[in-house]
């Protein structure tokens, strides 16, 4: 088992291997960020790593009224924030997962099962996941068709190379750009796409 | 099978010519109705003492009687207080049903109090009541029915209201949806007594703490303004053999009826609910109508709320400010915020009534307590739906 990473973000809603969505309240939003690193602590020890990819705002018939209308009093917006039953959708991409103390960049054996909890991973564990093997789980991202991939490698990369410099690895940041690089040489269009997103970090 | 449409179809044109020429009839009710309203010889004070000898002579009476405010008065919308405290609570049931396998009954009911000017999130609460086995059979030994579960669910809510109507943001506002007191049909259930006095003694207990407690109409269909004129038209030699049943004008509800008069959030005149007779409510109600509409399209419900509110002007203020900006929350279909969001609490889906029920089949096997069968007239019903 790695080290601590206590804050909860949501439960799972459903999963497959190489992607799952989980569920939390609106007052709960805080900490889940687009390309953040969280992960669901399996039973057996497994632990499945997976970054942040979308987050949804669901609505229903009431919430729709409620836009409509003229003004909304802060109690009520808070009430339907609060109280009411319907769950932010966190979409996690897997890219890893954690066995008796190693980490794998690989797809995990199994999906997390419904009603797991998702924990956000602090720095330390940012560091320790993306500094296994040589930046294998880029793959995962760079095979995403159906979602901002530059985007969330943007906000991925912004997060570890902060957590990298913090931990003295100034140079994880430069290998990452050029892994990526070389992964994306066959794909100017994607690769122009990312680098030039990178560029908002310098 | 579904509904046979051609057969529908034919009758439709038929229906529509009879309808529309039922409307036109109504219409005609109405303007008479309204020009009798606009009579200016029913001054406040002769209408409250025909009323009231009205009242001593009947055996039944439930119309209007206008409390201190003339007729035809409409007031326009007062402030809103910076600060208030709404609490609203509504119920649902499972009534027992001797085709299922186990008879049982649960009162859910949902509450919402909204701190009004705190910013915060309001409090909400789910009570979920499964009826002592004791209390599912009349004394005759009959399930209890509809009507016996619908008094406990009222009473259910307002002893919810009660609990939660403490808060040091005054004033304090509850609301249910419906009328204000509860009624029922039979008199002769020495339970139903019981349960009307508990009732009785909410109301009078959240008088003393200055709770505003309020029942919401919507769509109201009431005639109380119609009886009352129509008692105004009436002999005073005739007046103690006044049968409502006779009423020469029929079918004009109130709030069609001041739909003439009242703007986009104006109140109506404080009328008192004179209700005598079997069957008929304890409280002493008052109403008002508020038209909760925009301009040119006026919507009203009615307002109901504790006599002694009449007494203090400044709090019927605050109720046709707080209810109208409630009902404003919702402006495209204007119905109170709060109650929609306790009904929403209180709802039993048919998945949860399902699934009290099996709980309740585990839990009985588990004692060694036998479970009966589902009636197969049920079970078939079942095939169908699905």
């Amino acid at each position: 088992m790695s080290g601590e990473t206590k804050i909860l973000i949501g439960k799972l809603l459903r999963a497959d291997n190489r992607a799952f969505v989980a569920g939390c309240r609106t007052k709960e939003l805080i900490a889940p960020a687009l390309g953040a690193l969280c992960k669901v602590r399996l039973e057996e020890g497994l632990e499945i790593y997976g970054l942040i990819g979308n987050i949804i705002i669901n609505d229903d018939s009431l919430v729709r009224q409620l836009v409509s209308g003229i003004s909304i009093p802060t109690e009520y917006t808070e009430d339907n924030r609060h109280n009411r039953n319907l769950p932010v959708e966190i979409s996690v991409l897997c890219v890893g997962f954690g066995q008796d103390g190693k980490i794998f960049h690989r797809l995990p054996p199994r999906p997390p099962l419904s009603l797991d909890a998702l924990y956000l991973c602090d720095d330390a564990e940012l560091v320790r996941f993306t500094s296994a093997g040589r930046y294998g789980y880029f793959r995962h991202i760079l095979r995403l068709d159906d979602q901002p991939v530059e985007e969330i490698l943007t906000a991925h990369l912004a997060n570890a190379r902060l957590a990298h410099a913090q931990h003295g690895r100034a140079d994880w940041y430069t290998g990452a750009c050029q892994e990526l690089i070389v992964l994306l040489r066959d794909d100017y269009e994607g690769l122009m796409n990312v680098l030039n997103a990178l560029a908002e970090l310098e | 099978m579904p509904v046979n449409y051609p057969q529908i179809e034919q009758s439709l044109p038929a229906y529509a010519r009879k309808e529309k020429g039922f409307q036109e009839q109504l219409a005609a009710r109405k303007e008479k109705l309204w020009q009798m309203f606009l009579d200016p010889a029913l001054e406040l004070e002769a209408v409250r003492e025909k009323i009231s000898r009205a009242q001593a002579l009947l055996k039944n009476l439930y119309c209007a009687k206008p409390v201190a405010e003339a007729l035809l008065t409409r007031k326009a919308l007062p402030a809103l207080p910076a600060a208030y405290t709404l609490i609203a609570a509504d119920g649902s049931q499972i009534v027992p049903n001797r085709h299922r396998p186990v008879q049982f009954c649960v009162l859910n009911i949902g509450m919402i109090k909204i701190m009004r000017g705190s910013g915060l999130a309001p409090e909400i609460n789910v009570l979920s009541t499964l009826l002592e086995h004791e209390n599912l059979f009349t004394s005759e030994g009959h399930l209890i029915g509809e009507e016996d579960v619908s008094l406990l669910r009222d009473l259910a809510e307002r002893r919810v209201l009660f609990e939660a109507a403490i808060s040091d943001r005054e004033p304090i506002i509850t609301l249910t949806d419906g009328p204000l007191d509860v009624y029922e049909n039979v008199t002769t259930r020495r339970e139903r007594a019981e349960q009307l006095n508990e009732v009785r003694e909410i109301h009078a207990h959240l008088e003393a703490r200055g709770v505003l407690s309020a029942g919401y109409i919507d769509k109201p269909g009431s005639e109380l303004i119609s009886r009352m004129l129509s008692i105004m038209q009436t002999p005073d030699a005739e007046l103690g053999a006044y049968d409502d049943t006779k009423r020469e004008i029929r079918g004009i509800s109130d709030a069609e009826l001041l739909e003439e008069l009242l703007g986009a959030a104006e109140r109506s005149a404080v009328f008192e609910s004179v209700a005598k007779g079997e069957g008929k409510g304890s409280l002493n109600v008052h109403f008002f109508y508020l038209n909760v509409g925009s301009p040119g399209q006026p919507i009203l419900a009615r307002v109901e709320f504790p006599g002694w509110v009449s007494e203090r002007p400044q709090l019927i203020d605050v109720l046709h400010s707080v209810i109208y900006h409630e009902a404003m929350v919702l402006d495209t279909h204007p119905y109170p915020y709060a109650l929609h969001r306790a009904h929403e609490l209180a709802v039993i889906t048919m998945p949860e009534h399902e699934q009290v029920e099996a709980m309740l089949v585990r839990e009985l096997e588990q004692a060694g307590a036998r479970a009966g069968k589902r009636s197969n007239k049920d079970w078939n019903k079942g095939l169908t739906k699905k």
